[in-house]
């Protein structure tokens, strides 16, 4: 009788205090922008802002054998809706040396539908956000509470554009999807108690860990973000900004960004386009931000986002991380050699970098070969062969979305592309 | 014998204060759980049929879990809205324009 009393008595009493830094961080060190991308900047061009120019695939150097084997196993399966097993591919573009020289659609999928990107939204974020900055609107090395007041309070203030953008806030965040979503913080910000004001909602979690000193992936930092954007323009000007900043300067058409019911583009989730367009985002990076003669991200913006976020060197990786990479919100290729870590992608150059969205989206970028491609897919279940993966994963590389699987084909399609630039990048190196 | 009861309580104190605590310090996810769901499905099932322009038959394949029952799927193809039934909650998402796509009420 007596241990019941206690323990509901303990129970009850229970307070949960939140964690967070109280201590304030020492200066950080300004990120300052500038200098050429890793890679050689396409300028020559002929822009497909109206439509992408089109040619063979021999045109451009490519083996149409093995592209057409590529194509062969990214729709071999159009994986039926009841078991949803196989690699269920929307749609898939090539675009090589500034042509569309691949393309093809299923699953009811055409080259007008605005596909769900889920976090291939991220790095289109990146890239209206480097607008902003190009503007002058803001500066990476801005705190949040500069521009937004509720994030004032707690430490969160302290969180620099720069941190959210190299997803390093340190904001007390759960990322986990549908098969973890009770305490999945990005389950709450997108459906039920942040869903009025993601924004708000993400700084409201509070501190984990000092601004910058530690990387997590998190949607809630992309999608705070846009909501320190939406502060800086005010919601008139907020609500057609990713149109006049980037999607009509870059003839992304087809284009929906969703916001949430504050006004604030969810960055990191809800932007839809065709896969055509996503190419075009592809091509704006690797002419460094420049369209049409005219620059509409600044001096090395495209290089500071292709750099490894300091922070990720400084995190303990797990089987699930080890593949990440992160530039600033796209994916690298560079490993990491001081902890033998090789590049993810083994069978694609190393300055490779993409945006990539759950279920099997992903936008490739691969400089050296001058070629962008993009693969829309909605993939449940995938091979075994990704690190972390071990739930109901499909040990037959045939029967299921395999990235390495499909890069090397791809690779296989680009003739010389196969030992092009693969030496791992040193840390601090870009 | 009084022994017994002592540790059985004990023990059951315990437990039921780890439980308390576990609320405590979670309650914020747990209690909005029952709305995951209903607004996921909502959500989801408007943006398919209204920004992709599938049809409700591919939309209700893509948003399919095994998990939670689903009670019911409103579907106001003139209004441009969907509404779920689930877990003793109600959401509902309407799409708002050609630029913004859908958003949870």
């Amino acid at each position: 009788m007596v241990g019941l009393v206690v323990g509901l008595g303990v129970g009850l009493g229970v307070s949960s205090g939140g964690c967070g830094s109280a201590a304030a961080t020492e200066e950080a060190t300004p990120v300052v922008l500038g200098g050429p991308p890793p890679f050689e900047v396409q300028t020559a061009r002929e822009w497909p802002t109206a439509g992408w120019p089109s040619a063979t695939p021999a045109e451009v150097g490519l083996d149409p054998a093995a592209l057409a084997t590529l194509e062969e196993y990214l729709f071999a399966r159009n994986g039926d809706d009841v078991d949803r097993r196989g690699l269920r591919t929307n749609a898939f573009v090539l675009i090589k040396d500034g042509k569309l020289v691949a393309e093809r659609y299923a699953r009811g999928y055409s080259a007008e539908t605005a596909m769900l990107t889920w976090s291939v939204s991220k790095s289109i974020s990146n890239t209206i956000v480097g607008c902003a900055v190009h503007e002058g609107l803001l500066n990476l090395s801005d705190t949040i509470g500069q521009h937004y007041p509720p994030a004032v309070d707690g430490g969160v203030g302290l969180v620099r554009v720069t941190d959210l953008l190299r997803m390093s806030s340190g904001i007390d965040w759960s990322e986990t999807y549908e098969t973890s979503p009770v305490f999945s913080s990005v389950m709450g910000m997108l459906y039920t108690r942040g869903r009025a004001d993601m924004a708000a909602f993400v700084a409201s979690r509070g501190l984990a860990a000092e601004p910058g000193t530690r990387w997590s992936y998190s949607s809630g930092d992309t999608t705070l973000l846009m909501g320190v954007l939406r502060t800086i323009l005010g919601d008139e000007r907020n609500a057609d900004y990713p149109w006049v900043a980037l999607f009509d300067r870059i003839g992304m058409k087809t284009a929906v960004f969703e916001r949430d019911a504050a006004g604030t583009f969810v960055g990191s989730s809800y932007l839809y386009a065709s896969a055509r367009d996503l190419a075009k985002w592809g091509m704006l990076l690797l002419s460094d931000g420049v369209w049409e003669g005219e620059r509409l991200l600044p001096e090395g913006w495209v290089r500071y986002t292709l750099t490894m976020a300091p922070a990720y060197y400084d995190t303990e990786l797990t089987p699930g991380t080890v593949d990440d990479n992160p530039g600033a919100q796209v994916y690298l290729n560079h490993g990491d050699p001081a902890r033998d870590v090789p590049p993810p992608w083994p069978a694609a150059p190393v300055d490779t970098f993409a945006a990539q969205g759950h279920w099997g989206k992903s936008i490739f970028v691969f400089p050296s070969l001058d070629m962008i491609a993009v693969r829309m897919g909605d993939d449940r279940v995938y091979a075994c062969d990704i690190p972390g993966h071990d739930e109901s994963c499909e040990p037959d590389p045939a029967k299921a979305y395999s990235k390495n699987r499909y890069l090397e084909l791809l690779m296989a399609a680009a003739p010389g592309a196969v030992g092009v630039g693969t030496t791992p990048v040193a840390r601090g190196g870009g | 014998m009084r022994k017994v009861f002592k540790i059985a309580g004990l023990v059951v104190g315990l437990a039921l204060a780890a439980a308390a605590t576990f609320l405590l310090l979670n309650w914020g996810a747990l209690s909005s759980f029952p709305a995951l769901p209903s607004s996921y499905e909502a959500k989801e099932l408007c943006s398919c049929l209204f920004v992709e322009g599938r049809t409700q038959g591919e939309c209700e394949a893509f948003i399919r879990q095994e998990v939670v029952g689903i009670d019911g799927r409103d579907f106001d193809v003139d209004g441009k809205r969907v509404t779920v039934r689930a877990l003793w909650s109600e959401n509902s998402a309407r799409y708002v324009s050609r630029r913004h796509g859908c958003v949870l009420d």
